[in-house]
Parts: C-alpha cells; sequence; structure tokens
C-alpha cells in the first residue's frame, strides 16, 4: 500500500462545498469534504440520508442534478481537474475513467435491447478495447460488432453470471434483480475504469443476494486491481469491502481512517455513536443505544460543529466553531475539537 | 409471562390467481403462503423473517384481515375471526393494529397529523368528544418522543424517520393488544431505527403488548423478537427462541440468511454465500423440498419429498430432511 | 381541509407571479366575467327586439361601437349580451359534467361491481361524435339554449368520469387506504374524506380549457344551424348570421368571432397554469 501512496491518488477532493436550491433558496449541501483515493482502495463513505454521501460521489463524474451548484473546492482524477470541464469532456471521463453503478439496476438498464447488446454497445464504442495492436480502425463495422459481442459475453463471465452465452441474449425484464446488477456492475467495468464509484448498489437486493454481489465485488478487486467508492448506510458492508472509512454528517466528512482502526477505535463522537446504534446479531441480545435527536435540516444547521446538539462528549467551543479535519495519524482524520484543532 | 396464546394460526393458506383471463385456459396461481401455523404468547415478540417473495407481507395482511384467507384459520383470543362483521370486527381491528413499510404512504397526504391521528378514534368508537380525541392523539405523540407541534403539520412536511414514528403512534392510540409490524424500520436510517426499536420495547413491557414483527432485517428481528420463525416460499422453515436460532440454525436457509448478514467487524470471517442462485418467485414452485434448488447439501430426496416442520429438538423447529447438515459440515 | 387548500392557495399565488401569460389569461378572463355577469344591468333585455332594418350593417362608429348587424341592432350590447348568456351556458355546463363525471367515476373506480357497466355506458357515449351528439339530443328535446346546454352536458360528462375512475382506481391500491381500513374506516367515509379529496385536483384542473371548448361548440351548433335562433344573444349564431356578410360587414365576424377567441385562450391558460400548479404539487 505505501508503493501506491506516493503515485498520484485516482481521486482527489479537496474542500468540496456544494449548495442546492430548494423551493429558491441556496442551501449549503456539502461544506468542505475532502477525500482521497489511492490505486487499488476501496473507500467506503458511510452515512445517513441527509449526510450529503451521494451527492459528493455524483459529483466526481459530473452527475449533478440542476438544482446543484460548486461553490468550492477541487476534484482530481488521475490527477485532472474535473470541475468545470464542459460537457463533452465530462462524457469522456466518464467513458474511461469513472464508472458509477447506481442503487436501482433496472432502472439503468434499456429494457427494449438485451443485456448483451447494451455492454456490447460499450465496446463499440471504444475500438480500441477490440483490438490489442492499435489497429483497431481497421476493422470492419461486422468484425466490430463480432469482437463487441465476444467481449460482452466475457464481461458477463467476469461477473460470475452462470450460464452467460445464454443470458447475453435476455432482455432485463428477464433477470433477477441480482443478476440485473451484476449486468450492470460488468457495464461499468467494461473499459476497465481507473474509478468506479457504487452508490448504494445492494440496498434493493435481498440479503442473500447482496452478500453474493458483496463476495463478487471482494473477488474482482482482487482479480482487477479495482479501485472503489463504496457509498453505503451498512457499515457492516463498510467492514466488509472497505480499506478505508470516511464518515460523513450533515454535509462533512467528521472521520476518515483505515477500516480496522475505525472498528476497532473510532474517534468522533457520531462514529461511535453509529457504532453503537447498530444492533449486532452474535452473542447475547445487545442494548441498542439510540443516537438522541435528528440530523438537522440543510436549511438551519447548528453554529459550530453541526453534531454538537446531539453530541454527548459536547465542549463549549462546539456551538461556536466548526472544527476543521486534524490528523491523528498516519491516513486518520477526526474533526472535533476534543482531537484539538489545526491552528494549536 | 405465559398464557394461553394470543395469536394462533392454524394451517393458513392464501393463494392469488395469477393472469388467465377469458381467453385463457391455463389458471397460474401464486401460492403466496402455503400452510403456515404459528403461535403467539401474550406480551412476546414474534419474529417473522424472510426475503422478498416468502410470503410475509402477505400474512401480515392476513392478520390484519385486510386479506382473507383462502383456507385455514386464524384465532385472536381464543376466537376464529373469519366471517366477523359489523360491531364484532371493529371490536378486532381496536383490538389488532397493523403498522406499515412505507410512513410516506401510509398517510394520507391532505390530512393533518391530528386528524390522522383522532380519525381512527372516532371510527373505532375508541373515544367520544373531540376534547377527549385530541388528548388522546397528543399523548400518542408524545409516547413516541413526537413534539405536540408536528399535530399542525401535513405529511410531507415531515421526515421518514417522524412519519413512521406516527404511523406507529396511531396505531397504539386506539390502545391495541397485538401489534403488527411489517417493517418498520425498514425506511428509515440507522439512528432513527435505533430510536423506534427501543421505543418499541419500552412501550412494550409498559402497555403489556403483543408483538408480531415482520422484517428482511435479520438483526432487527434478533434484537426485538423471543420467537423468530423463518419463511421461504409460503413456509416456514425454521421456528424457534431467538437465541437458539441464531445460534445454531438447523435449516441451510437460515444458516444462508445469517451468514449473509456483513458484521460490522473487519476481522470477522468473510460471509460465505452459501445460497446459490436467485431468490425464487413464488408462482414457479420446485418439486419436492422447495429450498433444493439453491441448497448446497441437496440430496435426492430433497428433490423428490417435501420434508414438513417437524420438532427436531425441544422448542425448535424445521423443514429439513438434514437439519443441521450447513453446521456439521462447515466444521 | 383548510391547511392543503389555503397552503395550495400560497403555492398557486406564487406561480402565478411568475406565470405572466397565465396571469394575462386570468386577468382577462376575470375582465371578461365581470362584463357577463354586469351584461343584464348594463343593457336591456328588448335590445334583440330591436330591430331597425333601415340601420342595419352600418360599420363600428361613436354610437354603435361595434357597428350594427343583419337586423340593425347595435351588435356591442349583443354581443355583451351573449357574453352573459354564453358563460352562463358553458360554466353550468362544465360544473355539471364535473360533478356527475366525477361522482360517476368515483364510483365506479371504488365499487367493482359498478365499474363494468358504468364504462360500457361511457364507451356509448365516447364513440359517438360530440356534436352528432348534441345535435341529437338538441332535436329531441328543442333548440333553447337551455337544451343545447342539456345536450352538451351529456356530451361533457363521460370524459371526466373516465378520468375521476382511473385517478380513484390508482388511489385505492395506496398504503395508506389499507392503513385507513385496518383503522376502521369505513368505504362510504374513505371515498368522500379520502379518496376524492385527493384525486378531483387533476380531473378538475382541465375544466377552464374544456370551458373554451364548450363556448366553441355552441358556436358551431350555432353555425351549422342548430342554434338557439336569432332572437337569441349568443356569440356563435352572431358569428354565424355574420357570416353571410363577411365581405361587406366584416364587424359582424370579427366582434363575437374575437370574444370567442379570447375567452377560450384566457381560459387555456389559465387552464395550463392550473394543471402546472395541482399536478406536480401533490407529487412533491
Amino acid at each position: 500500500m505505501a508503493r501506491r501512496d506516493r503515485e498520484p491518488p485516482v481521486l482527489e477532493v479537496r474542500d468540496l462545498s456544494l449548495e442546492l436550491s430548494i423551493r429558491g433558496r441556496w442551501v449549503r449541501a456539502l461544506d468542505g469534504v475532502s477525500l482521497t483515493i489511492h490505486r487499488g482502495e476501496a473507500l467506503g463513505l458511510v452515512g445517513e440520508s441527509g449526510s450529503g454521501k451521494s451527492l459528493t460521489a455524483l459529483s466526481v463524474p459530473g452527475l449533478l442534478p440542476d438544482n446543484a451548484r460548486v461553490v468550492g473546492g477541487s476534484i482530481r482524477v488521475m490527477g485532472e481537474d474535473t470541475l468545470g470541464r464542459s460537457e463533452r469532456d465530462l462524457a469522456a471521463l466518464r467513458a474511461r475513467s469513472v464508472a458509477f453503478v447506481f442503487q436501482n439496476p433496472t432502472s439503468y438498464l434499456n429494457p427494449m435491447l438485451t443485456v448483451g447488446r447494451q455492454i456490447a454497445e460499450v465496446f463499440e464504442q471504444s475500438p480500441e478495447l477490440l483490438d490489442a495492436s492499435g489497429r483497431a480502425g481497421a476493422l470492419s463495422r461486422g468484425e466490430r460488432r463480432r469482437r463487441a459481442w465476444l467481449k460482452s459475453i466475457e464481461s458477463l463471465r467476469l461477473v460470475r453470471i452462470p450460464d452467460p452465452d445464454r443470458i447475453v441474449r435476455q432482455y432485463p425484464f428477464e433477470l433477477s434483480g441480482g443478476m440485473q446488477q451484476r449486468a450492470v456492475i460488468a457495464m461499468a467495468l467494461a473499459r476497465r475504469p481507473h474509478l468506479v464509484i457504487a452508490d448504494e448498489i445492494t440496498t434493493a437486493l435481498d440479503v442473500t443476494v447482496q452478500a453474493q454481489i458483496l463476495s463478487l465485488l471482494s473477488e474482482l478487486r482482487r482479480q482487477i486491481d479495482m479501485t472503489l467508492l463504496l457509498i453505503t448506510h451498512d457499515l457492516g458492508i463498510v467492514a466488509q469491502l472497505a480499506d478505508r472509512v470516511a464518515v460523513m454528517y450533515a454535509g462533512s466528512v467528521v472521520e476518515s481512517a483505515d477500516a480496522r482502526t475505525f472498528f476497532r477505535a473510532a474517534r468522533h463522537p457520531y462514529s461511535q455513536a453509529l457504532l453503537q446504534a447498530v444492533p449486532t446479531i452474535h452473542g447475547d441480545r445487545t442494548v441498542l443505544r439510540p443516537i438522541p435527536g435528528t440530523m438537522p435540516a440543510l436549511a438551519a444547521p447548528p453554529p459550530g460543529c453541526r453534531f454538537h446538539p446531539r453530541c454527548p462528549r459536547v465542549l463549549e467551543a462546539c456551538a461556536r466553531i466548526k472544527p476543521e479535519p486534524v490528523t491523528t495519524g498516519p491516513g486518520q482524520a477526526v474533526a472535533c475539537h476534543l482531537y484539538g484543532s489545526p491552528a494549536e | 409471562m405465559t398464557g394461553a396464546p394470543v395469536l394462533e394460526v392454524e394451517r393458513l393458506i392464501k393463494h392469488f390467481p395469477v393472469g388467465g383471463g377469458l381467453l385463457s385456459r391455463r389458471k397460474v396461481v401464486v401460492r403466496a403462503v402455503d400452510g403456515v401455523d404459528l403461535q403467539v404468547r401474550p406480551g412476546r415478540t414474534f419474529g417473522l423473517v424472510g426475503e422478498s417473495g416468502c410470503g410475509k407481507s402477505t400474512i401480515a395482511m392476513l392478520l390484519a384481515k385486510l386479506l382473507e384467507p383462502t383456507a385455514g384459520r386464524i384465532r385472536f383470543d381464543g376466537r376464529d375471526v373469519s366471517g366477523l362483521r359489523g360491531a364484532a370486527l371493529k371490536e378486532f381491528r381496536r383490538r389488532v393494529q397493523i403498522v406499515f413499510q412505507d410512513p410516506y404512504g401510509a398517510l394520507d397526504p391532505r390530512q393533518t397529523i391530528l386528524s390522522a391521528l383522532t380519525e381512527p378514534l372516532f371510527t373505532l368508537g375508541v373515544v367520544s368528544g373531540r376534547a377527549r380525541a385530541v388528548e388522546r392523539a397528543t399523548e400518542s405523540i408524545g409516547l413516541m418522543g413526537l413534539d405536540p407541534e408536528v399535530l399542525k403539520r401535513l405529511p410531507h412536511e415531515l421526515s421518514g424517520g417522524q412519519r413512521q414514528r406516527i404511523v406507529i403512534a396511531r396505531a397504539l392510540a386506539v390502545a391495541p393488544q397485538l401489534l403488527v409490524l411489517d417493517e418498520p424500520t425498514s425506511s428509515v436510517d440507522v439512528s432513527v431505527q435505533a430510536q423506534i426499536l427501543s421505543r418499541l420495547e419500552e412501550l412494550k413491557a409498559r402497555q403489556g403488548l403483543t408483538y408480531v414483527l415482520i422484517s428482511h432485517n435479520l438483526v432487527v428481528v434478533r434484537y426485538m423478537s423471543d420467537v423468530v420463525a423463518v419463511m421461504y416460499l409460503g413456509r416456514i422453515v425454521e421456528m424457534a427462541e431467538s437465541a437458539r436460532l441464531f445460534a445454531s440454525p438447523l435449516h441451510p436457509y437460515a444458516a444462508a440468511l445469517i451468514s449473509a448478514i456483513p458484521v460490522p467487524d473487519p476481522e470477522a470471517r468473510t460471509v460465505a454465500a452459501l445460497a446459490r442462485g436467485d431468490v425464487p418467485s413464488p408462482v414457479h414452485m420446485p418439486a419436492g423440498c422447495r429450498y433444493h434448488p439453491r441448497c448446497p447439501y441437496a440430496e435426492r430426496v430433497c428433490r423428490e419429498a417435501d420434508p414438513p416442520l417437524t420438532e427436531v429438538q425441544s422448542g425448535h423447529h424445521a423443514a429439513c430432511h438434514f437439519p443441521g447438515v450447513a453446521f456439521r459440515q462447515a466444521r | 381541509m383548510a391547511p392543503p387548500v389555503a397552503e395550495r392557495l400560497r403555492e398557486a399565488a406564487r406561480l402565478l407571479r411568475h406565470a405572466r401569460l397565465a396571469t394575462a389569461g386570468f386577468v382577462v378572463f376575470l375582465v371578461i366575467l365581470a362584463t357577463g355577469a354586469a351584461a343584464p344591468f348594463l343593457i336591456p333585455g328588448s335590445v334583440v327586439r330591436d330591430v331597425q332594418f333601415s340601420a342595419k350593417l352600418a360599420p363600428p362608429d361613436a354610437i354603435h361601437w361595434f357597428g350594427t348587424d343583419d337586423f340593425g341592432r347595435d351588435l356591442f350590447s349583443m354581443v355583451l349580451l351573449a357574453t352573459h348568456l354564453d358563460l352562463r351556458a358553458a360554466l353550468s355546463v362544465v360544473g355539471a359534467a364535473l360533478v356527475i363525471g366525477i361522482g360517476l367515476g368515483a364510483l365506479a373506480g371504488f365499487v367493482k361491481s359498478l365499474d363494468e357497466p358504468l364504462m360500457r355506458i361511457t364507451d356509448v357515449f365516447l364513440s359517438i361524435p360530440s356534436l352528432v351528439l348534441a345535435m341529437a339530443i338538441a332535436s329531441v328535446l328543442g333548440r333553447s339554449i337551455e337544451n343545447l346546454s342539456i345536450a352538451l352536458v351529456f356530451v361533457s360528462w363521460p370524459i371526466y368520469c373516465r378520468l375521476m375512475r382511473g385517478q380513484v382506481l390508482s388511489e385505492k391500491e395506496k398504503p395508506y387506504v389499507r392503513a385507513l381500513r385496518s383503522l376502521g374506516v369505513g368505504r362510504a367515509r374513505m371515498i368522500v374524506r379520502h379518496i376524492i379529496p385527493n384525486t378531483v385536483f387533476p380531473v378538475v384542473a382541465r375544466a377552464p380549457a374544456d370551458v373554451g371548448l364548450i363556448l366553441i361548440t355552441l358556436a358551431a351548433l350555432s353555425y351549422i344551424g342548430f342554434g338557439p335562433g336569432p332572437y337569441v344573444p349568443e356569440w356563435g349564431s352572431l358569428v354565424a348570421a355574420g357570416q353571410a356578410y363577411i365581405f361587406q360587414a366584416p364587424w359582424l365576424v370579427v366582434f363575437p368571432g374575437g370574444a370567442i377567441f379570447l375567452t377560450s385562450l384566457s381560459l387555456n391558460l389559465v387552464g395550463d397554469w392550473a394543471r402546472d400548479v395541482f399536478d406536480p404539487r401533490l407529487r412533491s
């Protein structure tokens, strides 16, 4: 892993701030979000609804909704800035570098085309994938289609779909949710993107199917050295797949650490509360410790640290000053006054 | 806290006709619930767990008498509930309440919360007089930890967590005996879930309620339930006291479900995906044991004979030809 | 019902400020409505019989602002009186059609045994072209404005019935309906207190545009000779009568035709805005 740290990170988000227009008013939805992912790493971005994790993910490939505007910070993919680029550049970026897998696979597959056709289309649009020797331009259209079709079957095999020769001819509605999600993952991986962003991709699936998809992602990471930004609210999924964890609350990253450290010794009071609020299945019936209060509305955030009204270890400064992230160890940062502030 | 069961279900069956029509000769039937027996003792929580298509939501609707069974019997407080009408039906509705999963959909979008809470008090004859109804509604809201200010609002002005709490408050306001909870926390965040679940636990003890908890989330079921039944394709495949079932599941499907849950601990052994293939649809039932196409331990007998639910150990039931096989082979 | 309606009106007012076309339409329609309401007080009904063949077909001047028609009557007075009559007819037709259509549609959607028969009946009505249907009924009942209105109610209610039925069918499946059933809400209360208030607005939002349509249909009926005759001031019959003199006295067609056009247009603008207010708001 240390070797990788010296390469430029695949994704570097620095101080990203974003506003949303809600009923005519601009509301700050993301406030100084920073995260970094190195090649081959899997980062779990954890948060509840309203934390801003999906918005953060959507801003990387430029898929933000119309009512959003970036008001600060930078995003770099493979060292290149992506904010403020034209739609055409972003489309190219999405094609080559960043693949986004959404939560509901049915909505993202064209119901009128067979699964094979949809994946083949991705290959046909990148002829260089079809010919290793670089003479892709010389291929006839028929030959391109034939090779794209074969590649399509190969993709389905990569995502462990059984009987890919048959499945490749089926329409999305003929496949189950789990198979559809695998097909979508196959499409995302077709061009071997530098970064795969997976936004709650197992939330809509049954738990046994979810286990299969998670196991698939694990294997794929090893097999093709996939770099993954995993967005989820489920700490169990994070524990299983992620190398590093970043926790978001009300628009900011409150803690980031490697997975082992996080689960053993999370620092931020919200992280700790979250870990205690999740009932676990082993041992005796655990006492659930709920977090009092609710996440603040975007339009009316509390002053200072946004978590302070609910924090069991709140200090006087918390209500006045918003804590900046402080590095507490290699690859660990916490945004909390309990751990000092950068000024000190 | 045992006594005569509050709820008894015998050989409950619910089939839905599908397709067909005037010109088609073949009648396809969805066997949503295909022979379920269970008993719920007062003051306990009975957890029903399973994935999509297993029939648990249909059972919820049957228990609340929003659907009529195709066959079988439901007995509440010793009395058969089929054929209840008029005043007796109202009495039943007052004593058995159901909370649904979708908190937004479960509230009339044009009704204020106060109106949503007081209406059932009138229709079920729980109180007379507006003042008393408002009082009761305010009490219920308070019990679920909400500010009475919320009564003036409309559903879309509130968060998902608040709405789910309101829906529960609405059910509790009529002072039921039995509360059927169909995925009560599936649409809310972890922290809200924790709040609602612990609140439900408190209320159960305080008001002597009995719960039937239906969920696909095993962790929630584990936390809340005394007895747990695992459903698959319309049948119960395993049933036992909660701790026992989670510690040593006898049915391979139960074992698969339990091991499929990602544990928030990176040191834990990585999940082995023990169930093969996809969750089936209840339209095409496999022959023999319903789980056999996905079971890694299936033998010939599994393909031919459908195992009944039998008491394998004291108080621990399983419908399997080789109960406990998942554990024996894993060791 | 108070809070949702009040809030909806607030949103509506906000939208109005942003949609200037709709505001213009609203204003124009209100002016026309006021004119129609005031007309019987400003202009004596006897004008209709004020036939003066010597002054016929005179162009607009200081005394006769719109000129005179082929009977020598002041066209301006005729148009104003017609405003009153046409608006009253069109509004009552749409009003009655709405009440009947929504009522029957709600029943059809909610009570399965009534659905089939009601849908067959609407099928019959909808398969006959509206003008033909109106003509048939008018020829049986007689050609007064009242009878024409009744005929047009027959023509209009089926669409509202269908729309309402569709809305109710889908609304019935929503989780809150199930929840309310388990809370002891009976069928009658369910339809009246819950289902109808939640489904009626998209149907009613069509009404303004339909008022415009009815006006045009009335005009068309007069045009083909099914109208109430030259002694009843009705925009359509004015246009029909004026058609013969279109080159000599174009004002006979322009002014009443313009009135139809303006009313219809303003209503369409208001109708578009009403649809925007009522439909997506519900989804938010």
